[in-house]
């Protein structure tokens, strides 16, 4: 397993820039971070908040951090406002072209606002004020962001990702904490997307390309097609490539105009400028599993009662296994680095780092030990993630996953029983697919056998299953309200009545008022 | 997350791959492009689906010819291949197969009565393309009022990574029938086996079984194509060279026999022959069956055994309690297939039929005076579905009513002078029965038997269905899911094992959906 601590980070990438790149950034890594304790008090001192940390017991249990229920009204106002604002500054454009930019505008506010009020985004408090500081240090470095017209959110969408929407809104997705070595790295991050709002990158394409597709010279050129009759869609296609390929040649190119201003900021800051560098390489892998951890399902649930069966593991038989040459399976495919809307992480780098300069500045401003509670908690909010956006498969994998990890976690154990429980609710219901994932001999390999796994079994083996699973660890975790519900829905789903009937009785007597009680 | 669900829209997968993304803000250049889905269907290997072919319309290339592309999607409904192609305006993309080493695919053109087969390998390249011109429409574009055979929608069937064998009607003097080998992908040999011209007025084919050496084949003879008297006979030819192996007639000295389904057994390699029986004289096309009949043959031709279960005596005896006694009232029964599994039983599901006078084709012909109104005065109705167990040695061991509401089906005019049997076929051959179809698992040990139904309980308005009957380990277990849908057209197909594929159209949205549903059992 990959060591995500800094020292092991550090290594990692050097290695790995080096052979690759064959530069040498040693200098940005090798002299120790000497973490200026002066520095850092006057830090918090200026912005007059310390976050305090109860340093959760990963290994035994964890407790899932705030999401936003509701945002507040001048969140909202603030957001409308602007949508207002730009919807007037599209006086300037005409006809088909200003409906459809309009169209796009209000489709972009109302995305938005529903994620603010639909639990999208977190609302921890000392979530927020750890991504508030880093903010606010980007701030005070750099005046010249209109800071009051910018909205910040730490979003759990699952991918490793960051956007600037454009209308002055940046999200974070915490899961990215997982993939980062230090505060410096989420400083540039943000510092490359406020770069791109400074520049009006987002707006500035939409309408452009508004502006071509509804030009008078591409309405001609779609006439002449449809009169011609013939091959119609075919030279319709020709000529929208053309104007795909020169969009994302301009996002490429506005990538590197928020790579340069981005490294601006950071640098105005007391952020580490290298971070900006070993961010940038770490794009290259985050579309891979963060953990390598073998999660094959017949290690977790193979039961003397209820051994696992043949029939549940990974089948490799279909249309999918049999075409092996992926590229000569589609004719007339686009061509992949004409669509591209980044450029490959090295170039970005090699255009990045003449301009880095070799500075003694901290990795962290904030106590490391705040960083590497995050990065553990952003290991399970990626289950939560999973949960929230229905993928109950993805979520299973990656709590045995954890599991391996912290074998005795009870929010882990429990996550598997509820999943257990949550999947035979829906299979009964015919809206399975709604919550498991296809297989695709592109997923992870370990991914694969948990499908095959799920897809495979029948609605009795769901309750069967996830009831030995928690039966196995009854009695250290019996104590936990959500374990001894979810251990008792199973019961009752593999029929085993008395035990159900005991676990009720339990139930009541530890938690009297509890959460669950009107489900008993 | 990303249901299963495959969204097709009228613009097609190229089209949306050249959407402009702007973070999270997605614009298609709608009302540009128009694609149109031709066909669609499952792409079958050993009775189980392994993946489905889509045949889009895309482009006008001159006054005779269109361009197409064909999208080939894997059993979790993801595209794998697609490929252009440039073929008739009035080409259809009818069936699919897959042996485990190739696809293939049957196109026919519906002016020039030309079949084209096309092969593809592993890397989605077109390696084989066999022409091959039909002198009629296949059945399952005839109303097959005079048509006296064995109504089919299957054409193609793979051997297991051995090729395909086709099966086309011809008409050199009388009408016939040719069956074409198609050689794995690679080995460009391959064979075509005519029906012998003089023989027979009117002869028509359908594969049963296969193994290395032979491939068996079940023949119908007519003395005329709108002759009542046919006789079953089983062809084997060699499975390398096309030749005739043996051809023999399925009778016994009491009774004709009418071929249903053919099996190899596993252990002995004998051609297990499954039907209903006649009296000796008997039509077909006339008279009710009198049973079902199991023959054997060894790999010479020759009947190793048979046996015959009567409706009124043995099959009588194993339906449930409240349907003994009763089966003259079920009226006639329709075999839609037969399955074995690896403990050597056999499964028949059926479908009870009667026909009926029809209340709305009486009055249409009073008000017609008695002229012709489009409208049979009879009407089919289609009732329970049945599931038939058998030993190894053809005994019957069970029989299961599956009960499901009435569906009367009505009947074109002239009907009325026709038999139930035939009636049978017809509705058979236009999915008008609510049997769609079943699902085995790889070693067949379970099978899901898939129906729809317009289920009405009391106090409630009418809302269509997906049965599914799943029999394992000896037991059945039913399921149903809710095909209530505001889309404007939607059909069912077998899925993976254990899953149905369920397609909706939506003419507003111009938007093709398609996904899997997980079956219970």
């Amino acid at each position: 397993m990959p060591n995500r601590g800094l020292e092991g980070g550090k290594i990692n990438l050097l290695h790995h820039f080096k052979v690759r790149n064959g530069v040498n950034i040693f200098d940005y890594f090798s002299k120790r971070v000497l973490v200026n304790h002066i520095a850092i008090s006057v830090f918090f001192l200026l912005f007059g908040h310390i976050a305090l940390f109860a340093q959760n017991d990963f290994a035994r249990d964890y407790t899932p951090l705030q999401p936003m229920a509701d945002s507040t009204s001048e969140a909202l106002a603030q957001l409308k406002a602007r949508y207002d604002s730009d919807k007037l500054a599209l006086k300037s454009y005409k006809g088909t072209a200003r409906e459809e930019l309009q169209y796009i505008y209000e489709d972009r506010y109302e995305s938005i606002k529903w994620r603010m009020q639909y639990k999208h985004f977190y609302s921890d408090p000392a979530l927020t004020a750890y991504f508030r500081n880093i903010l606010n240090e980007i701030y005070r470095g750099n005046p010249s962001i209109p800071a009051s017209e910018i909205r910040f959110f730490i979003s759990r969408s699952p991918w490793a990702n960051a956007a600037c929407e454009g209308e002055g809104t940046i999200t974070f997705n915490f899961n990215c904490l997982q993939w980062l070595h230090n505060e410096s790295e989420v400083a540039f991050i943000i510092c490359h997307e406020l770069a791109h709002q400074q520049l009006n990158h987002v707006n500035n394409k939409l309408n452009n390309n508004i502006v071509q597709l509804y030009s008078k010279e591409t309405q001609q050129k779609l006439r002449q097609i449809y009169r011609s009759g013939y091959r119609v869609n075919s030279q319709a296609a020709e000529l929208l490539k053309t104007m795909v390929y020169s969009t994302k040649k301009h996002s490429r190119t506005h990538e590197g105009e928020a790579d340069s201003l981005g490294l601006v900021f950071l640098k105005n800051t007391s952020y580490h400028p290298g971070a900006s560098l070993s961010a940038l390489m770490i794009l290259d892998s985050v579309d891979k599993e963060r953990y390598d951890i073998q999660a094959s399902p017949e290690n977790w649930f193979n039961f003397k009662d209820y051994p696992f069966k043949e029939e549940w593991h990974l089948e490799e038989e279909g249309l999918s296994m049999f075409l092996v040459d992926k590229k000569s399976s589609f004719d007339g495919k686009l061509d992949e680095d004409s669509l591209k809307t980044h450029p490959d992480c090295e170039v970005r780098v090699q255009k990045l780092k003449g301009s880095v300069p070799i500075v003694d500045k901290p990795y962290f401003l904030q106590p490391q030990q705040q960083w590497e509670s995050w990065v553990h908690k952003a290991d399970f909010e990626v289950i939560e993630s999973d949960l929230f956006f229905d993928n109950y498969s993805k979520a299973l994998y990656h709590t045995l996953q954890l599991l391996k990890k912290y074998p005795k976690n009870v929010y882990l154990i429990t996550t598997v029983g509820k999943i257990f429980h949550l999947l035979h609710k829906a299979q009964k219901e015919h809206e399975f697919g709604k919550y498991v994932e296809e297989n695709d001999s592109e997923f992870d390999e370990h991914y694969q056998e948990i499908l095959a796994f799920l897809n495979s079994l029948s609605l009795n083996d769901f309750p069967n299953i996830g009831y030995r699973f928690m039966g196995n660890y009854s009695a250290e975790a019996s104590n936990n309200e959500d374990f001894l519900y979810y251990y008792l829905q199973l019961a009752k789903g593999a029929d085993q009545i008395e035990i159900a009937s005991m676990l009720k009785k339990e139930y009541l007597e530890r938690f009297p008022k509890g959460k669950y009680k009107d489900q008993m | 997350m990303q249901s299963p669900i495959l969204k097709v829209s009228i613009l097609l997968a190229f089209v949306l791959s050249l959407c402009m993304q702007v973070h999270g803000q997605t614009y298609t250049y709608s009302d540009i492009m128009r694609v149109s889905l031709r066909n669609s269907g499952p792409i079958i290997q050993d009775n189980q689906v392994r993946g489905y072919y889509m045949f889009y319309y895309v482009d006008r290339v001159d006054r005779k010819t269109n361009a197409y592309k064909l999208s080939i999607l894997d059993e979790n409904l993801k595209e794998i291949a697609s490929k252009n192609l440039e073929e008739s305006k009035t080409t259809i993309l009818q069936e699919g197969a897959f042996d485990g080493e190739s696809i293939l695919l049957y196109f026919y053109d519906t002016r020039t009565k030309e079949v084209t087969l096309k092969s593809f390998d592993k890397s989605a390249n077109l390696t084989n393309t066999k022409k091959m011109t039909l002198t009629m429409q296949p059945m399952y574009v005839i109303t097959s009022y005079e048509s006296n055979e064995e109504i089919e929608t299957d054409f193609v069937y793979p051997l297991k990574q051995k090729g395909f064998v086709a099966y086309t009607s011809t008409k050199p003097k009388s009408w016939g029938y040719r069956i074409d080998y198609l050689p794995p992908s690679g080995d460009k040999t391959g064979w075509t086996y005519n029906s012998p011209a003089t023989e027979s007025n009117h002869a028509s084919s359908t594969f049963l079984a296969a193994d290395e050496n032979v491939i068996y084949s079940s023949i119908i003879k007519k003395p005329s194509l709108v002759s009542r008297q046919m006789n079953s006979y089983v062809l084997g030819l060699d499975a390398k060279t096309g030749k005739k192996v043996f051809e023999t007639q399925v009778t016994d000295a009491k009774y004709e026999v009418s071929i249903l389904r053919g099996f190899l057994d596993e252990n002995t390699g004998n051609l297990l022959v499954l039907g209903q029986y006649y009296a000796k004289g008997d039509k077909e096309a006339k008279a009710a069956s009198l049973g079902l009949a199991y023959v054997s043959y060894d790999k010479t031709g020759k009947q190793v055994s048979a046996k015959f279960l009567s409706w009124a005596d043995d099959v009588s005896k194993v339906l449930p309690t409240n349907e003994r006694g009763k089966i003259k009232d079920i009226g006639y029964l329709y075999f839609h297939e037969m399955v074995q599994t690896p403990d050597g039983k056999y499964y028949g599901i059926a479908e009870s039929y009667r026909k009926k006078a029809s209340g709305a084709g009486i009055a249409l012909k009073v008000l017609a005076g008695g002229g012709n109104t489009g409208t049979s005065v009879v009407e089919m109705q289609v009732g329970n579905l049945y599931i038939f167990r058998f030993g190894k040695d053809f005994s019957l061991e069970s029989a299961q009513s599956f009960e499901k509401t009435a569906n009367n089906v009505e009947l074109p005019d002239g009907a009325e002078y026709l038999s139930p049997q035939l009636i049978a076929k017809y509705i058979a051959a236009w999915g008008y029965f609510d049997y769609s179809f079943v699902n085995p698992t790889k070693d067949k040990s379970t099978f899901t038997v898939g129906y729809t139904d317009w289920e009405k309980k009391k106090g409630q308005k009418g809302k269509l269905v997906f049965g599914a009957i799943t029999a394992k380990d000896g037991a059945y277990t039913t399921d149903k899911i809710s095909l209530e849908t505001e889309a404007t057209r939607l059909w069912i197909s077998p899925g993976k094992p254990g899953y149905v594929a369920i397609s909706e159209y939506n003419r507003k949205a111009k938007s093709l959906t398609v996904r899997l549903e997980k079956i219970n059992y």
